[in-house]
């Protein structure tokens, strides 16, 4: 039954879907700052919406992708991620991983942005291919050659760190 | 598709890394608090002093008694007519209405048949 959400409810799915959707939101934007930016215009959404989402997961990520685009068409935000971009960083980097992590997030900045979204959706998103692809508006092949091609480039590039 | 044994494992290894939480969603929205009693006291009360110095320099401004003589006295005290007069006499005697309103614009109003009125510049022009 679609239930209207309060702000602990929203609280709740941001605590929950906020560091995988500010990953998202991240690798699009290139720059963590307006990520978060947009997570919190679409969570604080959430507030004035009659109904809650039934699958909270696809949509959250299909709303901060619709913001994400329209921050991009605007042409404030970077398209593509740049090695300077000391805010693009988005991976806890435990000791012992620091230099692992880095090359993760330089590796996933090779990526073409389109493979580099599949990823972070199936990696760190925890969604399915089908999911993704829905999110995406693609079908499930789309999405799954794109998340191949993804894997098989970032192996090339982790080989040392992966060791 | 199958993921191969190789994609599993850098699947693995990648979800190995945590992700950075945002920075937290802004504060709940509050409603809007009820101004306390005082606060619109004290508001009130800033409103009748700044009225009470305003008329105080008002008077402060205003011609004083030797200048108010020098005006020409166009209306005698005794034939000045307030609204409230007006008023009394459109009710109680309504066709002297008239003749009052014309003794008083007389009184008021600028002669525009004298010589130097307006009207007789403007022909003259």
């Amino acid at each position: 039954m679609a239930v209207k959400l309060t702000y602990e409810d929203v609280r709740d799915l941001y605590g929950q879907h906020g560091p995988a959707l500010l990953a998202y939101g991240t690798s699009l934007l290139g720059e963590r700052a307006a990520a978060e930016d947009v997570l919190h215009q679409v969570f604080l959404k959430l507030l004035g919406m009659d109904k809650r989402p039934e699958d909270a997961r696809p949509y959250l990520f299909k709303a901060v992708r619709n913001r994400c685009l329209n921050a991009m068409r605007g042409g404030s935000r970077l398209t593509s991620l740049t090695e300077d971009a000391d805010g693009a960083e988005w991976l806890v980097k435990p000791a012992g991983m620091v230099e692992a992590g880095l090359d993760v997030e330089k590796a996933m900045r090779e990526l073409p942005p389109e493979q580099r979204e599949v990823v972070v959706m199936r990696i760190w998103g925890r969604m399915t291919l089908a999911e993704a692809a829905a999110v995406l508006e693609i079908s499930e092949n789309t999405a799954a050659s794109r998340y191949r091609y993804a894997l098989s480039k970032l192996r090339g590039l982790l080989q040392g760190s992966t060791k | 598709m199958k993921p191969d044994r190789d994609d599993e494992r850098l699947e693995a290894w990648l979800q190995q890394f945590e992700l950075r939480a945002p920075r937290p969603l802004p504060g709940k929205p509050r409603p809007q608090a009820r101004r306390p009693a005082v606060a619109i006291a004290a508001l009130a009360a800033m409103v009748l002093i700044a009225i009470s110095l305003m008329t105080w320099r008002g008077r402060m401004k205003s011609p004083g008694p030797q200048q108010a003589t020098q005006q020409p006295a166009q209306t005698p005290a005794g034939d000045e007519i307030s609204f409230a007069q007006l008023s009394r006499i459109a009710r109680q005697e309504p066709e002297k209405l008239d003749s009052h309103l014309d003794r008083l614009s007389a009184k008021l109003l600028p002669d525009v048949r004298s010589g130097e009125g307006v009207l007789n510049r403007l022909s003259r022009e």
